[in-house]
């Protein structure tokens, strides 16, 4: 339930430490969409994640997730939600979404040093941005 | 939720699973206190119960108490957003959305967090502020949806007490009203009677720079620099 931007820790601990987060746009590009979303699946999971998550399936890889069959059952609305421990994994999975011009949205979160020297690499052009301004209030 | 306490053997097994500690043990049973739970459905989706006791009862869907299904638990879509979760799609597809443009900046709010959650009237004391500064808040999203007004930031009495695990509050500013709005927030921050953590979506500037970060710095906000980024590979690209 919480989400990978207002994590805390040193900037050592987030080095080799990226969350991948892919979806269509409701309402705009989303219908009839769920090819893309296997696609976009099939290439992560020939890329290797630390772990992915599935609210469809509620199932994560260390629950046992099924690959295939949580792709059997992706739906057009389905977000695809992972995170890699290596840099080349990243550059691979975008690499070849944009190679083969799959066309869903994808965010990455990491340190924003590493993230646009990644998106250099894969040449492309990374259009908007969500910063933390932390923590506030009292609990 | 509830147990049903004549299946419940006390077992205990499901006590470690709810993010709120809202299960307690009994003497001979567990049982989930009404008023803190959140309706999350962890414990129905997760705990491997051995009596099947965990149940969803008709109330949890009866409004107002159905508010607390639609912000806390993760596989269920608002009717507004048609998004799973509590928020909207935010930066995730701006590429596609344009919903936030060169000019402008999106500000997201989230009241609570796993472990405390939030009553929803808590949020006032941001959103009212923030009314008083003419913020118009995003209409999609699930929170707006519960003002009483949405000029006042004011929440229906019904609902104010309903407890859920977090609530986003989102608006879009022009970009010279960033120092404005930031120091309101930073300023109304102590008052909140629970925790809340505060984003801000920029779009990338023609030459790839993000100049926000200089301007919050300038004015004591510190950003971190664990960032989201939307990397532009959303078809047809929209760049404003």
């Amino acid at each position: 339930m919480t989400h990978s931007l207002h994590r805390i820790g040193s900037e050592e601990t987030f080095q080799d430490d990226y969350v991948l987060i892919s979806r269509p746009a409701m309402g705009i590009n989303h219908v009839g969409c769920s090819p893309k979303i296997r696609r976009t699946l099939e290439i992560i999971f020939e890329e290797g994640p630390t772990n992915l998550g599935s609210l469809t399936t509620q199932e994560n890889m260390t629950m046992g997730l099924d690959p295939q069959k949580m792709i059997a059952k992706t739906e057009d609305n389905s977000p695809v939600m992972c995170c890699f421990n290596e840099r080349q994994k990243v550059v691979n999975v975008l690499t070849r979404l944009k190679e083969e011009e799959v066309g869903l949205s994808v965010v990455v979160t990491g340190l924003i040093d590493n993230v646009l020297g990644i998106c250099q690499e894969v040449g492309l052009k990374p259009h908007s941005v969500n910063i933390s301004l932390g923590v506030h209030g009292n609990g | 939720m509830k147990i049903n306490q004549e299946l419940c053997v006390g077992c205990g097994q499901c006590l470690p699973y709810c993010p709120m500690g809202a299960i307690e043990r009994r003497k001979d049973t567990s049982q989930i206190n009404w008023d803190e739970c959140v309706e999350c459905g962890i414990c129905i989706r997760q705990v491997k119960c051995p009596v099947n006791a965990i149940y969803e009862p008709k109330e949890t869907m009866e409004w107002p108490r159905s508010v607390r299904k639609v912000f806390s638990d993760p596989t269920s879509k608002h009717e507004n957003t048609g998004v799973r979760g509590r928020g909207t799609e935010e930066v995730k597809s701006n590429d596609v959305t344009a919903r936030f443009k060169r000019g402008f900046f999106g500000i997201a709010l989230e009241f609570g967090r796993p472990g405390v959650g939030t009553r929803l009237g808590d949020v006032e004391v941001i959103t009212k502020v923030l009314a008083e500064e003419g913020i118009a808040f995003e209409a999609a999203n699930p929170l707006t949806f519960l003002m009483e007004d949405v000029r006042t930031g004011i929440i229906k009495a019904d609902v104010r007490n309903e407890k859920v695990l977090s609530g986003i509050v989102e608006f879009v500013i022009p970009q010279e009203n960033l120092e404005q709005v930031c120091t309101k927030i930073y300023e109304s921050a102590g008052k909140a009677n629970c925790i809340f953590s505060w984003a801000l979506i920029s779009r990338f500037e023609p030459d790839g720079k993000l100049s926000v970060i200089e301007r919050l710095k300038k004015i004591g906000i510190k950003p971190s620099r664990n960032m989201k980024v939307n990397v532009g590979l959303g078809r047809p690209l929209r760049e404003d």
